[in-house]
Parts: C-alpha cells; structure tokens; sequence
C-alpha cells in the first residue's frame, strides 16, 4: 500500500500517525435514537481489512508503534432521509434495496451511526536518536 | 488523508498551525473547502490528489491523520 508508505515518509521521527477506520459490525440508520435500518458496509470492511493488514505489517516490521487503539461510534446527521440516500448513491456501503424507499420518504433529521476504531501509531525514529545520544 | 467533505478537518484545524488537507474528489473537497469557518481558512490547504500523487517533502509533519481513507 504506497499511500500508507508515502504519509510515513511525511511524518518527522518521533511524530504521529492516527488511522481511523470502519469496523464491524455494520452501520445503521438511526431516527429519534431508534434503529430503522442496517447498511450493509461488508465492501467498505473488506477495504478496511486491507488496510489494516498493511499497518500491522507496518508494526510488525519496526515501522510504527502502536501507543493506543479506540473503539467508538461516529455519526454522520442528515436532514432527511432522501439527503442520506442521496449521499449512499455512490458509496462503498449500500443500503438494502427494499429500505431504500423507507428511508428516503423519511421526513425528518436522522443519523448514520458507525463503528470506529482509531489507532494512534508513532513513527519510532526520535526515540532512536534520543537513545544513541 | 481523505479529508474528504471536511468531516474531520475542521476540528484538527482548530489544534494545528497549518493542515494539508486532500482527497481524488474534488467535489468533496469543495465541499470541504466551502465548510471551513473563515477563522480557520488561512490554516488550512486544500488539494485535490490522492496521496500517491502528492508531493510532500519526507519528514514536513508532526501528525498526519488517516480518515477512513488508507
């Protein structure tokens, strides 16, 4: 993965990188914090199960180190459902077909909630440098 | 990384001096660009390119975020 191998170039020894990716299970439609559908997000999983292979290789080979892991969830807010539908047209999680019309009559302000997992990993140069000196 | 629309951006703006901010879509990226409060618009770079494409000088960051984009 040359992007993961370009932004760890960018980073100065000693500095941060933090990946923030999408984790199972899938995401879900939230109305008035009442689930009213599930997307399913296994295309954007698979994207993310690639890319966190490639930071573990990236651990495992000295590259980085890993300080701390967050599991949490993100929410994305929409006015109304036909503004989220409008936003899934093109992307990798897919809301399934029978619920599109559900979703999109919805009227009122919503929410994609989503699992997360953010990774704080340091670019371990710096603390060589300060252990040589 | 994958600023995309600035869901993240705005908020790492408010703690850094100056953020490179970049995505391929260029849409999402106006978008971006167009949501940034104006107190915060001379901290931030907007370009439309993915990071292969980039050019950054080796070791120019103290932080580079990765949003839901690697």
């Amino acid at each position: 993965m040359n992007a993961l191998s370009r932004m760890i170039e960018a980073v100065r020894p000693g500095g941060l990188i933090l990946d923030l990716q999408v984790i199972r299970p899938n995401p879900w439609v939230e109305l008035n914090g009442r689930v009213v559908a599930e997307i399913d997000g296994e295309a954007l999983f698979r994207c993310a199960d690639a890319a966190t292979a490639a930071v573990e290789a990236r651990v495992t080979a000295g590259d980085l180190v890993e300080e701390a892991v967050d599991d949490h969830d993100a929410r994305k807010h929409y006015t109304d459902g036909a503004e989220l539908v409008e936003d899934f047209a093109e992307s990798k999680r897919r809301i399934p077909t029978e619920l599109v019309p559900v979703v999109a009559a919805i009227e009122e302000s919503l929410a994609v909630g989503e699992h997360c997992r953010l990774r704080r990993l340091r670019v371990p140069g710096q603390r060589l440098v300060e252990t040589q000196a | 990384m994958g600023c995309g629309e600035g869901r993240l951006t705005e908020g790492i703006a408010a703690e850094a001096a100056f953020v490179l901010a970049f995505d391929p879509d260029a849409e999402a990226v106006e978008q971006g660009r167009k949501a940034l409060s104006a107190e915060l618009a001379d901290r931030v770079s907007f370009r439309v390119a993915s990071a292969e494409q980039l050019e950054i000088t080796p070791s120019s960051f103290d932080l580079v975020v990765f949003s839901w984009s690697l």
